[in-house]
């Protein structure tokens, strides 16, 4: 193996991932825009190599083939590399604003905090007290001290706000709670504000006991929230009603703990826009879509794994090493590659108007002289040969006169009556395709005359294979698509819904009932849903009779 | 390392065994799947789809995806209907397996213990399970669902005017000994009260909870939704009744009113917590990991496993379907990383 992988990210998660993918002998460059490497690698290791103040500023190629520029502190350079694994760090931002308080030595951020009690007893462990073992995530369970803080001493009273003026995470949750146990041992006040308890995660509803049972008090809010008066010292003042009791309190807080949103970094929003990868609404590398699970982008050859991707507790972060190498090792295997018939765009057809480029989902069609799809990162999606207006592009075996020889209705004894209604089901075969398999195993009967096209993707159902089926005699046509947000080519189903209302308004010209053309979502469980609309629409069909020419 | 020439057994046809196998074969390694019911896909193939108008990421769609995979991989050889015998570790595992009473003997390099979990049993829950035919599970709501494309009561095949759906049956209950999370359920309850409600809009859900936790990327957006179509009541009610007219009565502390209050709904449904399974302590026991302590509350011994043992799934702890490919990935390179360094091919 000659070629290396890019590691993209600074931190445990991009440390692990370089140790898993060295140790499998898998040469990597990692490159931060850090200034300095706190991944505790050998750097001597010979196939690792590692760039600071370093960032991706261009990215051609394909997976096994990437070329990337990078720009360093020398200045530019180009490198090729096989794959591209993004592991970088959230941003977290203390919601100080959202609660008008201005942060002070009495109004901390929870990583602050956290920080804080963990230089603190990192330092009693130096001054050769006896200390509790270090965690590498968690701060220790010692007191702190000395302790950096005068606001951290026995009676004083802390308040964490967790999740008020948004909805947090477990574990945020759980630095909190585990600050908290910390702090009562002190001899401090320590409670919670919350909305929802996020004790979904590993091990916390016991944490929450635990906390509970060592005097951190809990107050949760569902509707009116604690209003915060910030002293001119710095404290804070907290008055609000207990939901249960319905008595008022003030709380005078020594400290108080505010916890954080979490986003993706500029960086990664950079590296979206570089590489061309899809991401969630909140800026994340990975669309909110179940076929990107786990590490998968849209783009073939590029992973994203932990805080890059979603956000992620530090313990889930690190089942994303295994994970993210396993899938990195079928990728290098080639055990990932679609197989079947790949797109071409034929010479002289094509005039450049690079519709192709801009529809792929997986950035498979690049930009040479003319556009150039890029075989091994094709999933035969079928939208740029749907969508061609010069018809330039092909997938060999969805092609019009391929489909339609399929397409022709299956004889039946006698004719007559028992031949009508003919139909065309075009199904999705990752949904669709797999719900009439399930239907027909449990023995379901679907209309007797319904001929089956199943495709990649509901995007590679053109215009053309549709009046096709009408031209063959059809007497009504389904289309199947998956559910807005499952298309694993992302939009496939959305074209295939807006060529599908457009061939309506085309059939009603023509003279033909529009609703002898049906298109419906549906997910791969959904088998009974198949039939039930196959039957139905058989029954549309057969009332309405034949189409009258 | 030549892959090819090792071989796992995979326990469990569920999400976390298929993905795993799937994922073994995928780095070119000979994997026995071994599932002892007579079908692939455990729980989740029981699921119903929850898209309303468009997908809500719920994932019960992947389980057809990956029993696909895992059935068409020439490196992956299926077992159903199919109980472990016997477990001799030597170098190797020895493992017998039986398939309807016929006995097979294999020799694996590495276990992977997907075992799943077990649906809490809510009958002695003060909620009428097992004695109203309309109080059901959420697990059953899903199977009719997925079985009938709509949702009817039981009791008399009318569709429900109104259900409530009660949250915790089982999980984060002291009194049980029960502190965990089941972390699942919330997002499937309120994902499915949704799904309901776009395919039978007359449906007015109520959510009892103790705190809604967290569910997909999009949490926020699916949170916000269901606020404004769902009644969510922050409180578990004490018991369910039945009424004359055959409806269930609801009493609960209402936490707006501060007052007891009663609610006459045509179905309850109880969101049923993930419990240990007895399958992950039989096996346990046959690969002799110390089980004492073996619970959801803290990871155990089972996140510590002898070598060449492995898990992964809800047999550690309760998670939904993508966490449980995720789990699943793991285990699969913490096995390709283990044979790298274990020579078990010389006996």
């Amino acid at each position: 193996m000659t070629e290396r992988t890019l590691l993209l990210g600074n931190g445990p998660l991009a440390s692990g991932i370089a140790k898993t993918l060295l140790s499998g002998n898998i040469p990597v460059m990692l490159a931060t825009p850090d200034t300095a490497i706190s991944v505790s690698i050998d750097t001597l290791v010979p196939l690792f190599e590692t760039c600071t103040e370093t960032r991706v500023t261009h990215c051609t190629g394909s997976a096994g083939n990437f070329q990337v520029v990078l720009s360093g502190p020398h200045g530019f350079t180009s490198l090729p590399f096989t794959s591209i694994v993004i592991a970088e760090d959230a941003v977290h931002s203390p919601l100080f604003s959202s609660y008008r308080l201005s942060p002070c030595p009495a109004v901390l951020s929870l990583s602050e905090i956290r920080n804080l009690l963990r230089e603190s007893s990192h330092t009693s462990k130096k001054n050769g007290q006896e200390a509790a073992k270090v965690h590498e995530t968690k701060p220790c369970l010692q007191p702190p001290a000395p302790c950096p803080l005068n606001t951290l001493s026995a009676g004083k009273t802390a308040v964490f706000i967790v999740g008020l003026a948004a909805e947090s995470y477990p574990h945020l949750l759980e630095t909190a709670m585990d600050i908290c146990l910390m702090l009562r041992s002190t001899g401090m006040n320590t409670m919670i504000l919350t909305r929802n308890l996020k004790v979904g995660a590993s091990g916390m509803e016991a944490l929450y006991r635990q906390t509970r049972e060592a005097g951190v008090a809990y107050v949760k809010f569902s509707d009116a929230l604690p209003s915060f008066h910030q002293e001119p010292a710095g404290n804070v003042c907290i008055s609000f009603v207990d939901e249960i009791t319905q008595l008022p309190f003030t709380i005078d807080a020594d400290l108080t703990v505010v916890d954080e949103a979490v986003s993706p970094s500029p960086y990664v929003k950079d590296l979206s826009r570089i590489l061309y990868l899809d991401t969630d609404t909140s800026g994340f590398l990975q669309s909110d879509n179940i076929h990107r699970l786990s590490v998968f982008t849209n783009r073939k050859g590029i992973l994203a794994a932990g805080a890059s991707r979603g956000v992620l507790s530090p313990s889930a972060q690190q089942s994303e090493i295994q994970a993210t190498a396993v899938t990195l090792l079928s990728l290098i295997k080639g055990t990932l590659t679609t197989p079947g018939i790949k797109a071409e765009i034929r010479t002289g057809a094509c005039v450049r108007c690079l519709t192709c480029f801009r529809l792929c989902p997986y950035h498979a069609i690049i930009l040479n002289a003319k556009p150039f799809v890029i075989s091994d990162a094709c999933e035969r999606c079928g939208m740029c040969a749907a969508e061609c207006p010069a018809k330039a592009i092909r997938i060999e075996d969805l092609r019009t006169q391929t489909i339609s020889e399929r397409l022709k209705p299956i004889p039946i004894q006698g004719g007559g009556a028992a031949s009508f209604p003919f139909l065309v089901a075009f199904c999705c075969s990752r949904s669709a395709g797999r719900a009439k398999e399930l239907a027909t195993a449990s023995g379901s009967n679907l209309p007797q005359r319904m001929t089956i096209i199943e495709v990649p993707c509901s995007g590679a159902i053109s215009v053309e294979h549709i009046m096709a089926a009408f031209k063959l005699q059809a007497d009504g046509v389904l289309v199947f698509t998956c559910h807005e947000g499952n298309c694993h080519s992302e939009k496939g189903n959305i074209l295939a819904a807006r060529r599908t209302a457009h061939l309506k308004t085309v059939l009603k010209q023509i003279g033909i009932d529009p609703n002898r053309l049906v298109l419906k979502t549906l997910a791969a469980n959904m088998a009974a849903e198949f039939v039930e609309t196959a039957c139905a629409f058989e029954k549309q069909i057969a009332d309405a009779g034949p189409i009258k020419n | 390392m030549n892959p090819a020439t090792k071989q796992i057994l995979v326990i469990g046809g569920g999400i976390s065994g298929l993905s795993a196998a799937v994922d073994l074969a995928r780095l070119g390694l000979a994997v026995i799947l071994v599932e002892h019911s007579a079908s692939l896909g455990g729980h989740a193939a029981h699921l119903s789809c929850k898209a309303a108008d468009r997908c809500v990421a719920c994932g019960a769609c992947m389980v057809e995806e990956k029993i696909r995979e895992a059935d068409t991989h020439d490196a992956v050889q299926i077992f159903l209907n199919t109980r472990i015998e016997k477990i001799d570790r030597h170098n190797r595992f020895d493992v017998t397996l039986n398939q309807n009473g016929q006995c097979r003997h294999v020799s694996v390099d590495a276990v992977l213990l997907a075992t799943g979990f077990t649906p809490f049993h809510p009958v002695n829950k003060p909620y009428g399970y097992g004695r109203f035919e309309n109080v059901m599970t959420n697990l059953e709501l899903d199977q009719m669902m997925r079985r009938n494309g709509a949702i009817k009561r039981p009791s008399d095949d009318e569709f429900p005017g109104n259900m409530a759906f009660i949250q915790c049956v089982g999980s984060r209950d002291s009194s049980l000994g029960h502190l965990w999370c089941s972390k699942i359920c919330c997002g499937a309850a309120l994902r499915m009260a949704r799904c309901i409600q776009h395919r039978q809009p007359e449906v007015k859900a109520t959510f009892f909870y103790i705190d809604v936790q967290n569910f997909g990327k999009n949490f926020q957006t699916y949170y916000a939704d269901a606020q404004q179509k769902v009644q969510l009541i922050r409180s578990i009610p004490a018991d369910v009744l039945k009424t004359a007219d055959d409806r269930l009565k609801l009493s609960y502390f209402d936490p707006d009113t501060h007052a007891y209050q009663e609610s006459v709904f045509d179905m309850v449904i109880l969101s049923i917590g993930l419990m240990p399974s007895e399958s992950t302590r039989d096996l346990a026991a046959m690969l002799n990991i110390d089980m004492a302590g073996y619970s959801f509350e803290q990871k155990s011994a089972l996140l510590r496993p002898p070598d060449g043992v492995f898990i992964a799934g809800t047999a550690l702890e309760p998670m939904g379907i993508a966490e449980s490919t995720l789990s699943a990935g793991k285990a699969a390179g913490d096995i390709f990383h283990y044979l790298k360094n274990h020579d078990t091919d010389i006996r």
